[in-house]
């Protein structure tokens, strides 16, 4: 009982500078953006309270909404499309052959590059006078040159497909993880019994792989609803409201507008989001796990 | 081992065309900083010898400086969260008692709620610490993010070791503290590698950290550092641009060749362990 | 195993080192923070040996902060840096200036965060009396230089909040026209056109000459809302001068049709192809290079443009051509121009060297240092006795029209919040890409409207 006690005094003692540093640098301010969320604050002066007013507002403004969409729009694609590529590449590195470490390297290399130096290169690159124009026209497809960025249809998709440079090298090594990670002798025994090719896959492959897909699909929903960076630097939103992000609405509402109270108040409709989708999604495969 | 495990050629061929392709953009980036004025905006242009003026406009104070500053925040970030995280890990993970289950949900909590609403408040919060405008401030902040990831990655990694080890060292008259150190610690190496390689990107590469929370352009990092090298260009003058950004990404390339080996052995053992 | 111990003491090694290196940061931080507490300050803002401060307040040691957004490398502001500096020097030996510059528009977020937190630079320049309203500027009414001012600028919507002074004028800023290339127009016989019509006539000429008629870098937003706001001044001002206020009290709405058609009047350009195809992916600086290059005849840009344009000709190796200069115009013929300061330089309410900032502001203040800069930044002169020199002809033209039309201090975005002309300028974006106008669209600026009412300082007529 005592050395139980003692033992719990010193894990607590453990456990203190990490809480510290949490709370006071993480929650701290949190909790103060909660109150906010409720005022009318343009971040100096004083806040007014106005209750719901902001949380009503969020809905009418197309900042919000259209970037609500969009965020939405990105998880999915990541939930589909992102997440089938790095698992489809990761399957294809796991197998043997001669340029495979270069190929690895090349899948990550993206990810280590900082999205300052990337849309530097990206948004050179999209310019209407730019390197993929340029190939277009070289290769006679020229009819379907556009301003990549300058255009409500095809901004918000080229900023997806961006993400998708440095996300499928990243969800992939994950992937590439868990292959790893499932020992040799389960293929061998399940050949043995027969089965082969797709069944495989169907059998031993996914269900042992299903931790790294829950892992996955987390990161990538969240990444997805806290998109920033891309747009901010490489659109602001625009054209109109086409590539706004929600994460870029709540910026722009608190920087851009002089609305803070607004702004943490998008900020916790975000919040509430991105913690109901990832329930959401974390028991489902969490039951898939179970299931298979 | 066996045959079916072998890529077949096609395979390999589609492999390196799509890897030639995310190779892409890294090789314009460099590409572009060896081009002449004269062909720099013709997009299909190879440059034709080696053009350095990009490089020796870059190479500025300001780009060691902003070298120097980062190097020091990131190491910080990480030295920190390491030291903090991984007993808080080792603590959550021996524990299972309701208190340190609560703080498990709150770390988790963490990763998911976004922090842009938190900036004012925080804003206030380091300057009535005195710590605005330093660069311990943006080690305090990387910590307090990464404390959730690397708090559950260490608390995994100790889930697999045998609690026997603490015991033992209990009874030869070692403290909690001195075990954790001496023995644990040690065994926690995988973690701590696993750790360092996934998020010493993330610091690096962050841009409006330090762009909120620095004044003083002697503290300020590469990130914003190129951010205001574009607009002090005029930005029709990108050949330097490009050059730095070159620049900034050369340490961490290094660091990334260096140790990919160990990286994905690292996320091995991570995924096994979790 | 060894390997590990190795590499373990490496890393411990490390992070102390590490740690060594966060604590000198921190005291680092303490200097510069310095505005605060100047005591402290003195005694650690610079390593080089000097002792603790006489006594004598004017060999004071401090370190004073100043904020600006725009001081880039370009000569003339390195040079009106240098020469402030130089300048605080005679007056306190022993001060040094710490510039906090953010070169564009996060300048003003942070600003905003640093007031918020009281962390703030000692003096500051700034665009919008938000500050003033939050208490965040020191009253500056009783200052020497004020006598100077000129009545309008005394009465700036940027400087003048119930009815005190709040900050001096950084610029006297032409808010803003269009700028073309004299050259251009002469060869296809085009005058500078008096009606929207002559305007679009003028375009399809160019266009017609295989040239862009117009270049936008609305990358950079603020261009996007500099074009809209100046077709809008003179659609709005001239007709009916209250156009602002009805727009603020709700009389008239987002969805007026004077408002509907200076978009439909963009929507006809975008739809004829007087703009340049990339329009929305490149900046200011590099649409500014497409007309100094002679592709493009015209640009909508600020007073600036003179100076910039001759510069990137020089700089790009182009044909040099005489600039011209004529304002927005509505349908029959009006125009209005906006000058104001378009930046105020105040100084914070919470300053700990009172004196010392205001010292500072009086400094920048003098002909020497304000007249060449003022002259760089293509600025009309704001002060008694600060000549701004300008050999440029267009500087005749842009003054006749300055005599003859209407000539406002606020543009039509004063009346209303930030947000209500962020969502005008989504709809302008959008229209620009392509996408036809839809007058509903404009419901966004009206529900911004209503929220954010409170927000709005309103401008002194």
């Amino acid at each position: 009982m005592n050395l139980k006690r003692k033992q719990v005094v010193a894990a607590s003692l453990f456990l203190v500078p990490a809480a510290a540093i949490f709370l006071l640098f993480f929650y701290v301010p949190f909790i103060q953006s909660i109150y906010y969320s409720f005022t009318d604050w343009s971040g100096i002066g004083a806040p007014t309270f106005i209750g719901w007013d902001n949380y009503l507002h969020v809905w009418k403004d197309p900042h919000m909404t259209e970037g609500l969409k969009n965020s939405l729009k990105m998880a999915i694609f990541g939930l589909l499309v992102q997440n089938s590529l790095a698992l489809l590449v990761a399957i294809s590195l796991n197998r043997q052959f001669r340029t495979r470490s270069f190929i690895r390297t090349a899948f990550y290399l993206p990810v280590i590059i900082s999205l300052v130096v990337a849309s530097v290169v990206w948004g050179q690159m999209l310019q209407f006078d730019g390197f993929i124009n340029a190939v277009l026209n070289q290769i006679g497809l020229g009819a379907i040159t556009e301003d990549w960025l300058g255009n409500v249809k095809t901004s918000f998709p080229s900023i997806i497909l961006l993400t998708q440079w440095q996300a499928i090298g990243y969800c992939a090594i994950i992937y590439l993880a868990g292959l790893q990670a499932i020992p040799k002798d389960m293929y061998e025994a399940a050949e043995i019994e027969g089965a082969r090719g797709f069944s495989l896959f169907r059998y031993i492959t996914l269900p042992m792989l299903m931790p790294a897909v829950s892992i996955v699909l987390f990161l990538t929903v969240v990444g997805a609803l806290k998109l920033f960076d891309l747009p901010y630097i490489l659109t602001n939103g625009g054209p109109g409201t086409s590539s706004y992000t929600l994460f870029l609405a709540v910026y722009n509402a608190a920087f851009k507008e002089n609305n803070y109270g607004y702004a943490t108040a998008g900020g916790i409709v975000l919040a509430i989001f991105i913690v109901i989708v990832s329930i959401v999604q974390l028991t489902f495969t969490r039951r898939k796990e179970v299931e298979l | 081992m066996n045959d079916s495990k072998r890529a077949s050629l096609g395979m390999e061929i589609a492999l390196i065309i799509a890897a030639l392709l995310f190779m892409l953009p890294v090789l314009y980036l460099v590409a572009m900083t060896f081009k002449e004025p004269g062909i720099f905006y013709k997009p299909l242009k190879l440059p034709d010898q080696l053009y350095l003026e990009y490089y020796k406009q870059a190479l500025g104070v300001e780009f060691f400086r902003s070298l120097w500053n980062t190097l020091l925040i990131t190491i910080g970030g990480l030295s920190l969260t390491i030291f903090v995280a991984s007993m808080a890990g080792y603590a959550l993970s021996r524990r299972k008692e309701r208190g340190f289950q609560i703080f498990f949900y709150l770390f988790m909590s963490g990763m998911i709620i976004p922090t842009v609403g938190s900036l004012i408040p925080l804003f206030k919060l380091a300057t009535s610490l005195h710590l605005i405008n330093t660069r311990l401030l943006l080690v305090f902040l990387y910590t307090a993010g990464f404390i959730p990831f690397a708090s559950f990655l260490y608390a995994a990694f100790t889930k697999s070791i045998p609690r026997e080890l603490e015991e033992s060292a209990n009874i030869d008259g070692c403290g909690s503290v001195r075990t954790f150190w001496v023995i644990i610690f040690p065994l926690l190496l995988p973690a701590t590698g696993t750790f360092i390689l996934t998020n010493a990107y993330g610091i690096w590469n962050d841009f409006l950290t330090p762009l909120i929370f620095l004044n003083s352009s002697e503290k300020m990092t590469l990130m914003p550092m190129i951010v205001q090298f574009i607009f002090n260009k005029q930005s029709t003058n990108f050949g330097p641009v490009f050059a730095i950004s070159v620049l900034a990404m050369l340490p961490l390339l290094l660091f990334f060749i260096l140790t990919q080996k160990h990286m994905l052995k690292g996320l091995v053992m991570g995924s096994v362990k979790g | 195993m060894k390997k590990r111990a190795m590499i373990l003491c490496a890393l411990t090694l490390l992070a102390s080192t590490v740690f060594a290196g966060c604590s000198n940061s921190k005291n680092a931080g303490g200097s510069s923070g310095s505005s605060e507490t100047p005591a402290s300050a003195s005694s650690s803002a610079t390593d080089s040996g000097a002792q603790q401060s006489e006594v004598v307040s004017n060999d004071k040691k401090f370190t004073i902060r100043a904020g600006a957004w725009f001081l880039d490398d370009r000569a003339y502001q390195v040079a009106f840096k240098k020469a402030i500096e130089d300048g605080y020097k005679k007056l306190y030996p022993n001060a040094k200036i710490q510039w906090d510059v953010t070169l564009g528009a996060t300048y003003f977020d942070k600003l905003k965060a640093q007031f918020a937190s009281d962390t703030a630079p000692d003096v500051t320049f700034y665009q919008t009396l938000d500050y003033a309203k939050a208490g965040n500027l020191m009253d500056l009414s009783n200052e020497p230089w004020v006598s100077k001012m000129s009545e309008s600028s005394k009465k700036d919507p940027t400087l003048n909040y119930e009815g005190k002074i709040y900050g001096a004028s950084g610029w006297g800023y032409l808010g803003g026209g269009i700028w073309y290339n004299q050259e251009l127009f002469d060869q296809l016989g085009i005058q500078p056109p008096k009606t929207a019509q002559e305007f679009l006539d003028a375009c399809e000429k160019i266009k017609a000459a295989g040239k862009t008629p117009i270049a936008l870098g609305f990358k950079d937003l603020w261009t996007a809302d500099m074009f809209l706001m100046c077709w809008l001044q003179s659609y709005t001002f001239p007709n009916d001068p209250d156009f602002g206020k009805k727009l603020y009290d709700g009389t008239i709405k987002f969805d007026d049709a004077v408002i509907q058609k200076v978009y439909q009047n963009i929507e006809t350009m975008k739809s004829k192809g007087y703009f340049n195809e990339n329009a929305l992916s490149i900046d200011w600086p590099q649409s500014a290079q497409l007309f100094a290059s002679g592709e493009a005849a015209m640009i909508v840009q600020g007073p600036w443009m003179p100076a910039s344009n001759k510069e990137n000709i020089a700089k790009g190796g182009y044909d040099s051509f005489q600039i011209g200069f004529f304002p927005f115009m509505d349908d029959q013929g009006h125009q209005s121009l906006v000058v104001n300061s378009g930046s105020g330089l105040g100084i914070n309410a919470k300053t700990k060297l009172v004196q010392e900032s205001k010292d500072l502001v009086n400094l920048i203040l003098s002909p020497e240092i304000m007249g060449p800069w003022q002259e760089g930044e293509g600025s009309l002169p704001t002060l008694e006795g600060v000549e701004v020199k300008s050999t440029d002809p267009v500087n005749d033209t842009i003054k006749q029209y300055l005599d003859s039309g209407l000539t406002l201090p606020y543009k039509l975005s004063a009346f209303m919040p930030a947000s209500a002309s962020n969502a005008m300028v989504d709809v302008l974006t959008k229209v620009v890409s392509g996408v036809k106008f839809d007058p509903s669209d404009l419901q966004a600026a009206q529900n911004a409207m209503e929220k954010d009412k409170a927000t709005v300082v309103l401008p002194q007529s």
